[in-house]
């Protein structure tokens, strides 16, 4: 009797599970719009290139309906089904217009401009379309720019030839510059003409000569210099520099050294750290086993039993 | 509506799946009843770790019977292998409650029963335990061969060892034997080498010894 009742509680159990099942996927896929009706609509175009079955109609960026059939008509022109769900038929009113638009990245998709106030388009309407296609639109703006750089290019180029000419005036130019200069070096009376006194031009030769001598003295003085360096040179800076020498090879040894010990003080913190992790995860296993044996206990066991039994 | 559906399945599907509140409780059990086998077979590690499991699951009530029982069955089955134990982890909790069945069991286990502790001991030990505390070790001795539970079985024939006849520990070798309790087959050869009565008998037990403490 009690087995029947069991059996029964079972049967009411599975069959509770196997309706809940049934209704959840029921719901999923009305959901989903599965059973919903769906508005079917059409237009004509030259070419069926960029068009597929499946590709998207949206609107506000929103995914509203699909691409349902793509057939060839009598006079070469394409008609293309397209469908969309009850709920999205609202979207589509009489003067809606749809633009198929073709970026530079990214696949072809259908966008829907409508009108919202106008009235709602019927079921197996046609709908106008209009093609963008940004690539020969971005060619096509770009060729005015393309044309106007090649006559920059062009007038830079004349110019570059004109003034590599022998005869050009910037060439004429520079070569009278030359000239003037010369003449201001070598004749006393330019520079008298410079100066516009004949006084002042001695005085200046004359403070050139005393320059010279000058010049002369403070070249005694360097050289005197250069002998005293010399002699430090020998006597402290090379031995000198011979130890810094040595105590840079040395520290340079302490250096590599240091590195080297760096790098296995950090390697053993890792290894450390690795071994904690290690141990986490050990006493995690066994921990888990200690679960798995606890359930292997109760049921090899087969005992109901809470109390310890002492020997 | 789909939530409510939802929340259904999930509450059809785990309503199968409900589990006694006090877990430790039988998984202690349990382990400490692995324990038992594993430790009298002499599986060391698997003994190990049944105990350890046993404790772990014990000490996760602030009700510490579970835990003295254990600790008690520890020392219980300690002696019943000829290991020395005084039952410190159990003196150590003893204090904190006042069961008078496992200061019985205690008390057995130390050689110091009163006779008002005899009421409390567990049924298979209560007349071994009077023939006991008369001193009357022939009748204890009947009395073990009497006792159907094997491990009560070998804790009595332990707690009077130099007592006990040839016969018996005979039979306690059979017993051990039958059950595959390694440590206790072992603790009484050895027990039987010191009654051996001639050199050839004496050669057989220690060569059975040898055979059964080598590896392989």
């Amino acid at each position: 009797m009690q087995y029947n009742k069991m059996n029964f509680t079972v049967g009411l159990f599975m069959l509770s599970l196997l309706l809940l099942l049934l209704a959840f996927i029921f719901f999923l896929l009305e959901e989903k719009g599965t059973f919903e009706k769906r508005y079917n609509y059409h237009f004509t175009t030259q070419s069926a290139e960029s068009f597929s079955v499946g590709m998207p109609l949206k609107f506000s960026g929103f995914k509203i309906g699909v691409i349902d059939d793509i057939s060839l008509l009598e006079d070469g022109s394409v008609l293309i089904t397209f469908s969309v769900r009850k709920t999205n038929a609202k979207w589509l009113s009489q003067g809606s217009v749809l633009l198929l638009i073709k970026p530079l990245l990214g696949a072809a998709h259908i966008n829907l401009y409508s009108a919202l106030d106008s009235p709602p388009l019927q079921d197996g309407e046609a709908i106008p379309i209009h093609i963008s296609d940004n690539i020969n639109d971005l060619i096509v703006k770009l060729q005015p720019v393309v044309s106007k750089s090649l006559n920059v290019l062009n007038s830079v180029d004349k110019i570059t030839t004109d003034l590599a000419d022998e005869n050009s005036n910037l060439k004429q130019i520079l070569k009278n510059l030359n000239i003037f200069s010369e003449r201001l070096a070598n004749d006393k009376s330019l520079l008298t003409s410079v100066t516009g006194d004949k006084t002042s031009t001695q005085n200046v030769i004359k403070s050139l000569n005393e320059t010279t001598l000058i010049l002369k003295d403070v070249k005694k003085i360097t050289s005197d210099i250069s002998e005293i360096t010399k002699t430090l040179k020998q006597d402290i800076i090379n031995p000198s520099s011979s130890t810094i020498k040595e105590m840079h090879i040395i520290m340079k040894d302490i250096k590599n050294k240091l590195q080297t010990l760096d790098a296995t003080v950090k390697a053993v913190g890792g290894y450390d750290k690795d071994l904690v992790e290690l141990k986490k995860q050990i006493s995690t296993g066994l921990q888990k086993s200690n679960q798995i044996m606890d359930k292997v206990d109760a049921i090899m066991q087969n005992e109901n039993n809470s109390k310890v039994e002492l020997p | 509506m789909k939530y409510i559906l939802l929340l259904s399945l999930i509450l059809l599907s785990g309503c199968s799946l409900k589990t006694a509140p006090n877990q430790w409780q039988y998984k202690s059990a349990n382990a400490f009843s692995s324990y038992t086998k594993n430790f009298l077979s002499d599986n060391q590690i698997l003994a190990e770790n049944d105990l350890n499991r046993a404790i772990e699951h014990a000490k996760k009530s602030a009700d510490l019977t579970q835990l003295a029982t254990i600790y008690l069955g520890e020392c219980a089955l300690n002696i019943s292998v000829g290991i020395d134990d005084t039952c410190d982890k159990y003196k150590n909790i003893q204090e904190l409650m006042h069961n008078k069945e496992l200061d019985a069991y205690h008390s057995l286990l130390n050689k110091s029963l009163a006779k008002s502790d005899i009421q409390h001991l567990p049924q298979q030990y209560q007349e071994f335990a009077l023939a006991l505390l008369d001193k009357n070790f022939s009748k204890a001795d009947k009395h073990i061969l009497s006792i159907t539970k094997e491990t009560s079985r070998l804790l009595c024939a332990s707690l009077i060892k130099n007592s006990l006849e040839k016969n018996t520990k005979k039979s306690i070798i059979e017993t051990a034997s039958y059950n595959g309790y390694k440590k206790a087959v072992l603790f009484w050869l050895k027990e039987t080498l010191k009654d051996a009565s001639s050199p050839h008998e004496m050669e057989n037990i220690e060569k059975k010894i040898s055979i059964l403490e080598s590896e392989l």
